[in-house]
C-alpha cells in the first residue's frame, strides 16, 4: 500500500522535527542563532538540489528502493549497499535514541536511568513499525497536527517578549557563520536519505519532497525567529534552546509550554524511531527475503525465515543493543556513530549511490523480475 | 485473539498510573525569597518559605505562614541539600519570586551562575541587590517587596530585573542594572539601582537615572507626573510610552536620537494651563528625565540601554569596527518626546 504525498510530507517532516526540537546549535558570539535562519535557507535549497537523483530513481523503478534497484547489479554490489544504508540507518537510531535518553534524562530525570525509559521507547517503536508504513504516516498525520497546534501557541505565549533587536543579521552574516549554519542544518536533515528504503511506498514523490522541504524550512523558521527573538544571548547558555523557549513565558498568561513540549516531542520520537526501524527491517528484508522464493522463507523454519519474518523485532533488538555503549558513555563508539552520520556519509547516500544506481540502470535486467518489494509493513509483497 | 489481549492490556495501564519516586506537597518547602550572599567557603542562603497555615501562634497570638532560615555549603547546591536536611523537607525553588544578592557577591555572572543548573529557580524571578549581606529577606514584611517592587516598576521608580534578563545580558550587551533593596524603619524599599558591567559592579545609578532609564524600557504603566511651566502647576497621567531610537554616524560621532510616542489624560489643572502648555510641559519633563539618565549610564560604560543591539542592527559597520569603550565615547544622546493628551479631560 502506497502513502500519498502529504503523508510523505509529515512523515519526513515529523523525523526532521525530531532533531529540530532537541538541536543545540553551535553557537557564540562569532556564530550567533540569528545566521541559522540564513542557513536553513541555503541548506534547503542544497538539498532540494541533492534529492533529484531520488526523483530519478523513483521515476525509473517506482516500486523498487534504493537497495532493491542495486540487486539488479548483483548480489555483493547489492550487499555492499544494503551494508552502507543499513550502518547509516544503525547509527541514525542510535543517535536518537542517545538524544531521547540524553534530552529527558537531562531535562527531566536527572538521577535517574533512562534505560528503562529507552527500552519502551523501542519497544513501542518496534509495534509502530510493525503497522506499516501506512500506520506510521497516518499516527505522523495525528502528531503533525498536535506539533500545528504547539507551534500556533508558543508564540501567543510568548508574543509580549519578542524583542526586535536581538535580529542583528547584518553584523552577524559572514561566510563562516554562515557555512557552520548550513552544514549544521544540513546535518540534521538525515530523514531525507530514509526515502532510500520509502521509495517504493509512495505517491507523487515530487510533491511530497517539495511539501516536506517548504514545511521544514518554515517550521525551523518558526522555530528558530522566537528562539532568537525572545532568548536573546540566553540562547547560548542553555543546551536546548528550544526546549528553554518552551519553559519560559515571563510575560504571558500560559506560563509554561514545556508539558506541551515534551508529549509532542516524545510522540515525534516515537515516529522518529519507528520509522528507522521499518527503514532498517526493509533492508533485511530486501537483503534476505528478496530471492525467488521469498514466500517460501518466510515459512521455512530456517535461520533466513526468522529473519525474514522477525525483521522489525531484531531491527529493534540491534538498536537496543547498539545504544548499550551509549549508556555506558563509551565517547569514543558516539564519535563514531557522529561520523557516520556526518555531511560526507549523508552526500554519499542521497547524491553518490543513487547516481551510481541511475547510471548502471539496466544491467542484469533480467534479475529485475526476481526481487520482492515488500508490502506495506515491510514483509515481501510479490514474486 | 487480538480483541481479548486489548482489555488485558487496558486493565494493565490502570497499575501504570502511580510514580515510584514522588514527594507529597507536604513534603515540599516552598522558597518564596532566597538571599544569596559569599563567604569564605562558599555560600551563605537566606531562604524565606511559605509553610501554610502554622498551628504554632507567635506572641501576638497570629498565625505564621512564612519562616525564614539560613544555610551554609561549599556550593549553591550543596547549601540547599544541607537546608532540606535541617527542615526535615525538600527544599523547592520552583516558586521562588526574588532572588536578593548580597554585597559580598562581586561577580554576578560567575556566582549566579549556578542558578541556571537544573532549571529550579523560574527565570522570571525577580534580582534585587542589596547594599549590604542579603539580609532583607528575614524582615518581616519582606514577602510583600515582591509586589513593592512591581507598584515601583509600573510607577517608573525602578528598573525591572529578572534572572532571564540577567543572564540575556551576557552575552549580548555586558551591561545591566539590578535594583538596590533597602530597610528603614522595618520598612522595604527600593532606592536606584546597581550597575553592573560584564558581570562585575560598576557604579550605582540614583533615583533620577533609574526615572528616566525606566521611562525607555517600556515598563511603565500610568504615570502619574506633576509638570510645569511658567510657574503654573498641571497632573497629568501618562499611559505607555512607545519609544524608537534612529541612530546616525556623523564627524565627532553616533547621534542616537531617542523618540518617545506617550498618550495620557490631564488629571489635575488648577492654573488652567492650556493643552498645549500642558503637551509641551509632559515632553520636557521626559526629555530632562531620560536625556541625563542615558548620558550617566553610558558614562559608567554599562549597556543597560541596549545601545550595541541598535548600533548592531542599524550601524554595523561601526559596532564591527569599534570597541566597547569607543562606542561610549563617540555617543551623543537627544530624546524627542511626542505627547497627546486626552480631549476630555482638558478642562
Amino acid at each position: 500500500m502506497k502513502i500519498s504525498w502529504g503523508q510523505t510530507f509529515v512523515i519526513l517532516l515529523s523525523a526532521r522535527l525530531f532533531a529540530l526540537m532537541t538541536c543545540t546549535p553551535v553557537t557564540s558570539d562569532k556564530n550567533p542563532l540569528t545566521v541559522y535562519m540564513i542557513g536553513a535557507l541555503i541548506s534547503t535549497a542544497i538539498q532540494a538540489a541533492l534529492v533529484i537523483p531520488f526523483l530519478f530513481l523513483k521515476n525509473k523503478f517506482p516500486d523498487k528502493s534504493v537497495t532493491e534497484i542495486a540487486s539488479l547489479k548483483g548480489r555483493f554490489f547489492s550487499f555492499i549497499i544494503s551494508i552502507i544504508y543499513f550502518v547509516f540507518f544503525f547509527s541514525s537510531a542510535i543517535i536518537s535514541v542517545t538524544r531521547f535518553e540524553k534530552f529527558v534524562g537531562g531535562a527531566f530525570f536527572e538521577k535517574s536511568s533512562m534505560l528503562i525509559g529507552t527500552f519502551i521507547l523501542i519497544a513501542s517503536a518496534v509495534y509502530g513499525s510493525y503497522s506499516g508504513i501506512q500506520g506510521i504516516a497516518r499516527t505522523s498525520g495525528i502528531i503533525f497536527a498536535l506539533f500545528c497546534f504547539y507551534i500556533i501557541l508558543q508564540p501567543l505565549s510568548d508574543l509580549n517578549s519578542v524583542n526586535f533587536l536581538n535580529l542583528t543579521f547584518r553584523a552577524d552574516l559572514y561566510s563562516g557563520s554562515i557555512l557552520t549554519a548550513v552544514m549544521d542544518d544540513f546535518s540534521q536533515s538525515s530523514q531525507i536519505i530514509l526515502l532510500a528504503v520509502l521509495l517504493p511506498y509512495l505517491k507523487n514523490l515530487n510533491k511530497g519532497i517539495a511539501g516536506y522541504l517548504i514545511g521544514k524550512l518554515v517550521a525551523v523558521e518558526i522555530i528558530l525567529f522566537f528562539a532568537v527573538t525572545i532568548l536573546g544571548g540566553y540562547v547560548s547558555l542553555v543546551d536546548y534552546p528550544f526546549f528553554s523557549l518552551a519553559g519560559f513565558a515571563v510575560n504571558s498568561n500560559f506560563e509554561r509550554l514545556d508539558a506541551i513540549y515534551i508529549f509532542v516531542w516524545v510522540l515525534i520520537s516515537f515516529v522518529n524511531t519507528s520509522l528507522l526501524i521499518f527503514a532498517l527491517s526493509n533492508i533485511i528484508n530486501s537483503f534476505f527475503c528478496e530471492s525467488k522464493s521469498c514466500q517460501q522463507h518466510r515459512k521455512k523454519k530456517n535461520i533466513r525465515g526468522f529473519l525474514c519474518k522477525f525483521r522489525n523485532s531484531i531491527a529493534g533488538l540491534i538498536i537496543l543493543l547498539g545504544s548499550v555503549p551509549v549508556f555506558m558513555k563509551f565517547a569514543v563508539y558516539e564519535d563514531i556513530l557522529k561520523a557516520i552520520t556526518g555531511i560526507i556519509p549523508m552526500i554519499v547516500l542521497i547524491l553518490i549511490i543513487p547516481g551510481i544506481l541511475l547510471l548502471i540502470r539496466g544491467e542484469n535486467n533480467e534479475n529485475k523480475n526476481n526481487s520482492c518489494p515488500a508490502n506495506d509493513n515491510g514483509s515481501p509483497q510479490r514474486l | 485473539m487480538k480483541i481479548k489481549i486489548i482489555p488485558v492490556l487496558l486493565m494493565i495501564t490502570v497499575l501504570l498510573s502511580g510514580c515510584n519516586s514522588y514527594l507529597e506537597v507536604s513534603n515540599r518547602n516552598f522558597v518564596q525569597i532566597i538571599g544569596i550572599d559569599k563567604t569564605r567557603d562558599g555560600f551563605s542562603l537566606t531562604m524565606k518559605l511559605f509553610e501554610g497555615k502554622s498551628d504554632s501562634a507567635d506572641n501576638q497570638g497570629k498565625t505564621k505562614e512564612v519562616k525564614n532560615i539560613t544555610t551554609e555549603g561549599k556550593t549553591f547546591t550543596d547549601a540547599v541539600t544541607k537546608a532540606s536536611i535541617k527542615e526535615g523537607k525538600k527544599i523547592f525553588l520552583g516558586h521562588c519570586n526574588m532572588i536578593a544578592v548580597g554585597n559580598s557577591v562581586e561577580d554576578v555572572y560567575k556566582d549566579l551562575d549556578c542558578l541556571l543548573t537544573g532549571n529550579t529557580v523560574p527565570l522570571s524571578a525577580k534580582i534585587v541587590m542589596c547594599d549590604s549581606p542579603a539580609d532583607f529577606v528575614n524582615a518581616e514584611n519582606s514577602s510583600v517587596s515582591v509586589d513593592i517592587l512591581k507598584r515601583k516598576v509600573e510607577s517608573g521608580e525602578a528598573s525591572e530585573s529578572n534572572l532571564f534578563s540577567l543572564f540575556e545580558s551576557k552575552n549580548t550587551s555586558g551591561g545591566f542594572i539590578i535594583p538596590i533593596a533597602e530597610i528603614k524603619d522595618k520598612a522595604i524599599g527600593f532606592s536606584g539601582g546597581q550597575l553592573i558591567k560584564n558581570g562585575k559592579k560598576s557604579e550605582c545609578a540614583d533615583d533620577k537615572t533609574m526615572t528616566g532609564l525606566s521611562l525607555i524600557n517600556n515598563s511603565v504603566k500610568n504615570i502619574m507626573i506633576s509638570v510645569q511651566k511658567d510657574n503654573k502647576t498641571a497632573g497629568v497621567m501618562l499611559g505607555t510610552i512607545k519609544m524608537k531610537v534612529k541612530t546616525t554616524l556623523k564627524a565627532d560621532g553616533i547621534f542616537a536620537e531617542y523618540m518617545l510616542e506617550t498618550e495620557g489624560k490631564v488629571t489635575d489643572n488648577p492654573d488652567l494651563m492650556t493643552i498645549n502648555e500642558i503637551e509641551k510641559a509632559t515632553e520636557k519633563y521626559l526629555s530632562d528625565k531620560i536625556t541625563p539618565a542615558l548620558y550617566d549610564v553610558s558614562k559608567a560604560g554599562t549597556d543597560v540601554i541596549n545601545i550595541k543591539k541598535i548600533l548592531k542592527i542599524q550601524q554595523p559597520e561601526f559596532y564591527n569596527s569599534h570597541n566597547d569603550q569607543q562606542i561610549f565615547e563617540f555617543l551623543r544622546f537627544s530624546v524627542k518626546t511626542t505627547c497627546t493628551l486626552d480631549e476630555q479631560l482638558k478642562l
